[in-house]
């Protein structure tokens, strides 16, 4: 029998019994669609997470300082990294193009005339608004001369302006802040949450004006939590990160090789978001590979009971002259024509489920191409492994049986 | 213009490898078995179902096998169809020995050499009659392909030859069991075989249609073909010229009718 003689037959077969052939399928439609969707969901999240932190600025290096460890005696320190760390990274360290260290202070409440709303108050300066590559809606950015003459001005965040002035412009006006009276200058543009901090919800103050006026005590006086750098260009990146963990363990009098800061990358924090979610995406990928193989077991079952059932048409054909051969391959045709009908509407039900939630706007769902092919040739292998039994068994019947059977 | 179908054993010479020295001494034979017993193992216990059978037909002739249920002559017809092999003894199909076949090989006799007619006619129930007539030309696998007629062509043929030119796109269950036994003439005949084998065709009809396909079945041995039917009714086998009566897995009787 020739090929499309054979895919003839495989096909009129499912036909017959169509209903029957969907519920096969459905285990293999479900597996396949399962793994493109999982897949699907993780990497639309990963691009997100990606996209979010490199929004954040490009080329950074961000020096964090690690709450209780790095010192020598054992016990617990209060983290070290200061002003005149960021000072001094700016001053000794060449090939950089800004270092933006950031502080915050306690919550504080903001009011203007008879409206207000507590926010968070976020010590910066003026290299802030390029380093974080941060964007104004309007006014200007706090400046160098701000910081120098503790200049009590404030740059608002979207909400925070959007709280106090709805859609009036807040340039100029004079606002409190706790108990302080401060000028806005600069009004942020809406920017949302990334990675659980929500830069629209804050206000920027000059880093000299928050160790004035708004830290806490006294310990935390000169304190910083980050320091955003700025490196020139990408191959640079490497060498200023060696250069920072040298200057910083100096100035902190620790080893170099066992820093009491932490020095990463945005590429380092992406990798470690990747690794949580690639756990997650294995795990979903072998809920789809299971799924598929509860969808081969059932291809194989029914082929089983299709065999059973066509055990006299088997006997007809090979009395025409069907070679074991030829019955072999019509009942593999057959269970292939399943599996690979089950892939192409699994495919199909993935790509028209991922375009449907792309429309909603809501999850992003990316459809990786390797994971079409992936699942659309694991549903082939299975429709050849699983339904290479029950067609061998039809191949071996014997005639005279097979002729005989009612 | 019938006459030309049938006419298999000059159109196809057989490869001379194949010939055996027997075989060259008697070429006009379609049957030649000779001293062939088929015992089958029921568990520990072996039942000789064929003990000893030896049987010539000629080319041409129309052949009745009779015989009780148990009297070997289904196992015979089994062997004489290459669904089974002997357990000992040989059998010379066309003047080709095809008793030490291996499945593959048997298949293709089958496809080429034999045209089976059953009691249940057999036919596959989705496809329309001259699907089921095209059937035996998809398992060829040493056909020719680009010459002469096409397999739709060939298989309208051998539906008008059985009389049933107007059913083509009929399927079985809309067909009378006469009229099926006929599409399973039809397809006994695409391949033009040099032995049509026929078991019990007639016991699933009435006398009338029954009278029919005995009719058909005559007048294609009158035409050329050599037929061998199985059957236990008298009346049956007084169609044909030559009557061998079997018993407990030997023949007992071997008669040419008047």
């Amino acid at each position: 029998m020739n090929l499309w003689r054979t895919l003839g037959t495989a096909w009129e077969g499912i036909i017959a019994n169509k209903m029957r052939s969907v519920l096969t399928m459905l285990g293999v439609i479900i597996g396949v669609a399962a793994v493109i969707l999982m897949v699907g969901v993780s990497a639309g999240a990963e691009a997100t997470i990606a996209e979010q932190i490199n929004s954040l600025g490009a080329n950074l290096i961000i020096v964090s300082s690690i709450q209780g460890s790095g010192n020598t005696t054992g016990h617990a320190s209060p983290p070290k990294l200061n002003y005149d760390d960021a000072q001094a990274i700016a001053k000794e360290i060449k090939g950089l193009s800004g270092v933006a260290p950031e502080q915050g202070g306690a919550a504080q409440t903001v009011r203007y005339g008879t409206a207000n709303f507590s926010t968070s108050v976020i010590g910066a300066n003026a290299d802030y608004l390029r380093v974080r590559g941060l964007v104004l809606a309007e006014g200007q950015f706090l400046t160098q001369q701000d910081l120098d003459a503790k200049r009590k001005v404030v740059v608002l965040g979207a909400q925070v302006a959007k709280e106090l002035f709805g859609d009036a412009s807040a340039i100029g006006q004079q606002i409190n802040v706790g108990t302080v009276k401060m000028t806005v200058v600069g009004v942020m543009a809406e920017k949302g949450k990334v990675a659980e901090t929500d830069y629209d919800d804050r206000v920027y103050v000059p880093l000299t004006v928050l160790y004035q006026k708004f830290t806490v005590s006294q310990m935390a006086a000169n304190r910083v939590r980050t320091i955003y750098i700025q490196v020139a260009s990408q191959e640079g990146m490497s060498a200023a990160m060696a250069q920072i963990n040298t200057l910083l363990a100096a100035r902190h009098d620790v080893e170099p090789a066992s820093p009491d800061v932490r020095i990463q990358t945005q590429g380092d924090i992406i990798a470690t978001q990747e690794a949580a979610t690639a756990a997650f995406r294995d795990l979903l990928a072998w809920v789809g590979a299971v799924s598929l193989l509860v969808g081969g077991i059932g291809i194989m079952n029914i082929m089983l009971v299709s065999v059973t059932e066509r055990t006299r048409e088997i006997g007809i054909r090979q009395s025409l002259g069907a070679r074991p051969g030829d019955i072999r391959s019509q009942f593999l045709t057959e269970a292939l024509a399943l599996s690979l009908s089950g892939g192409l509407i699994g495919v199909a039900g993935a790509l028209g489920t991922a375009a449907f939630f792309g429309s909603l706007g809501g999850m992003r769902l990316v459809v990786v191409p390797d994971s079409v092919l992936l699942a659309f040739g694991a549903a082939a292998g299975v429709g050849v492994f699983f339904g290479y039994y029950p067609a061998n068994k039809a191949a071996r019947l014997d005639p005279i049986v097979a002729l005989r059977y009612e | 213009m019938q006459d030309g179908m049938l006419d298999l054993p000059e159109s196809t010479p057989i490869p001379t490898t194949l010939l055996t020295e027997h075989a060259l001494e008697a070429t006009d034979r379609v049957i030649d078995v000779q001293a062939v017993t088929r015992t089958y193992k029921l568990g520990a216990v072996e039942v000789p179902a064929l003990q000893g059978v030896s049987l010539a037909v000629e080319r041409g002739e129309f052949v009745a096998i009779m015989g009780a249920s148990g009297s070997g002559k289904s196992t015979l017809m089994n062997i004489l169809g290459c669904l089974d092999r002997p357990t000992s003894g040989h059998y010379y199909l066309d003047g080709e020995d095809v008793s030490q076949m291996n499945k593959d090989q048997l298949a293709g006799v089958r496809s080429r050499r034999i045209g089976f007619v059953f009691q249940s006619f057999n036919l596959l129930p989705r496809m329309s009659a001259l699907k089921n007539v095209m059937l035996p030309l998809a398992y060829d696998h040493g056909q020719r392909n680009g010459h002469g007629p096409s397999h739709e062509e060939r298989a309208r043929e051998a539906l008008e030859r059985v009389g049933l030119g107007e059913r083509l796109h009929h399927r079985p269950n809309e067909l009378s069991g006469g009229q099926q036994q006929r599409v399973a003439i039809a397809r006994a005949l695409i391949q033009a075989p040099p032995l049509v084998l026929a078991d019990e065709p007639t016991g699933n009809l009435d006398s009338k249609a029954g009278e029919e396909i005995m009719a058909i079945l005559s007048r294609l041995n009158d035409e050329g073909a050599t037929v061998v039917l199985v059957t236990h009714e008298p009346n049956i086998a007084a169609h044909t010229r030559r009557v061998v009566h079997m018993h407990d897995g030997r023949i007992v009787s071997d008669e040419v009718q008047s």
